[in-house]
């Protein structure tokens, strides 16, 4: 038999895939059918696999794993959702405005093929970068949403020492998200001694280092309840500055777009009626 | 092979809902189904789960698991869904498998005991 020419079959990978599910359309919903995919497997098998029929140190091994990956793959998946609704976002404005907001996405050199070919801008500018520091968040998000040739729009998981103030507890625990997240895909859950003192600071007690994360389900549950509400907390916020934009824009000049096809557009990809100038949105 | 090609009763999403909200202590958990988990984080309590299944509306197939059925379906109520219930996994929870009328994904509507436990 000749050798398996590893070098073609790692390529091959890129092969083995499928198109987008519907929702893929609508960022929050797509953002919750992923985030209960790592829960459903892992309750399948938990409701199908009896312990005491198998290796019970070996299936809490594996299912241990899962929930690792189960965890990572629910804060990706929320990270995945930040960059979907941005890219809504400048789809929507950036036919209209000629202000600098999109300075923070411009496509370095190498990204230019991907921003050409691509059907949306949005897309093109959001998705080869990473989200997954509220700063970077916050800092895109800002200028994004602004007032043309304004000022910045608030942040979005605000510092103890921004605004609005209702939203920095959640910013605080999304950050622990991030790097537990950063954990989990670069030391694969160790705790090194560094990942220890940062989630220390974060935390505000002693974590312990050189041990493994071992996520309970029941950590899953109140992770993915959490970031289910941030999801749908963020959304609503983003779709309401974004319809506040688009209102404005149309009165200043009511040529430039059909309001009400614009709403109907806007409402179908937040999953929520939106109202531009007036006219409310139908799903 | 999909549930419209086995034996099954057809029903509408408004009948699940009913059934659904009888048991108010009971949590569940839609695996696979992405009508729902584009709505709603599951696992979820009863009241969030009727309301949003009277909300998207339509109707469904549901598998029937008795031995030797030659259910085409045929209309079945309320009434009958605690009887074509699979209980037979490691907690005894109440599964029932799902198809809506104008898609080919089956799914699962499973109840989840250890989110009621926990409330989560």
């Amino acid at each position: 038999m000749p050798p398996i020419n590893l070098h073609q079959k790692v390529r091959e990978v890129l092969r083995h895939t499928q198109p987008p599910h519907p929702e893929a359309h609508c960022p929050i919903q797509h953002f919750e059918r992923a985030a209960t995919t790592g829960p459903g497997l892992i309750k399948y098998l938990s409701d199908h696999i009896d312990p005491a029929r198998v290796y019970p140190a070996v299936y809490e091994r594996h299912m241990s794993q899962l929930r690792r990956m189960a965890l990572a793959d629910a804060i990706e998946s929320f990270e995945r959702f930040l960059k979907e609704v941005a890219a809504v976002c400048i789809d929507q404005l950036a036919p209209y405005v000629i202000d600098d907001r999109f300075d923070e996405f411009m496509p370095r050199g190498e990204r230019i093929a991907a921003f050409v070919n691509a059907r949306s801008i949005g897309k093109a500018l959001c998705e080869s970068d990473t989200w997954i520091k509220n700063k970077t968040i916050n800092d895109r998000f800002r200028s994004l949403l602004k007032e043309p040739f304004g000022g910045d729009w608030e942040y979005l998981f605000p510092k103890p020492n921004q605004g609005p103030a209702e939203e920095r507890d959640r910013a605080k625990t999304l950050a622990i998200l991030w790097q537990l997240r950063h954990n989990l895909a670069h030391n694969v859950g160790a705790l090194t001694h560094s990942d220890a003192m940062k989630f220390r600071l974060l935390i505000g007690s002693h974590v312990t280092a050189e041990h493994s994360l071992v996520p309970t389900r029941d950590d899953l549950r109140f992770v993915g309840r959490f970031l289910s509400e941030t999801a749908l907390r963020t959304n609503e916020r983003i779709g309401l500055r974004l319809a506040t934009l688009l209102t404005a824009l149309h009165q200043g000049d009511a040529t430039l777009f059909d309001a009400q096809d614009t709403a109907d557009e806007v409402s179908r990809r937040f999953n929520r009626s939106l109202a531009i100038d007036g006219c409310a949105g139908v799903l | 092979m999909s549930v419209r090609d086995l034996p099954h009763y057809s029903l509408s999403a408004a009948t699940l809902a009913d059934w659904v909200e009888n048991q108010p202590e009971r949590w569940w958990f839609v695996d696979g189904d992405p009508v729902l988990t584009g709505e709603v984080y599951f696992p979820c309590p009863s009241d969030e789960l009727a309301s949003l299944l009277r909300k998207v509306g339509g109707r469904l197939l549901l598998y029937d698991k008795t031995p030797g059925s030659h259910a085409r379906g045929e209309e079945v109520g309320a009434d009958r869904l605690d009887d074509l219930c699979d209980t037979t996994d490691n907690f005894q929870q109440k599964t029932l498998v799902l198809c809506w009328d104008n898609a080919d994904i089956d799914w699962l509507l499973v109840e989840d005991k250890e989110a009621a436990r926990v409330g989560a």
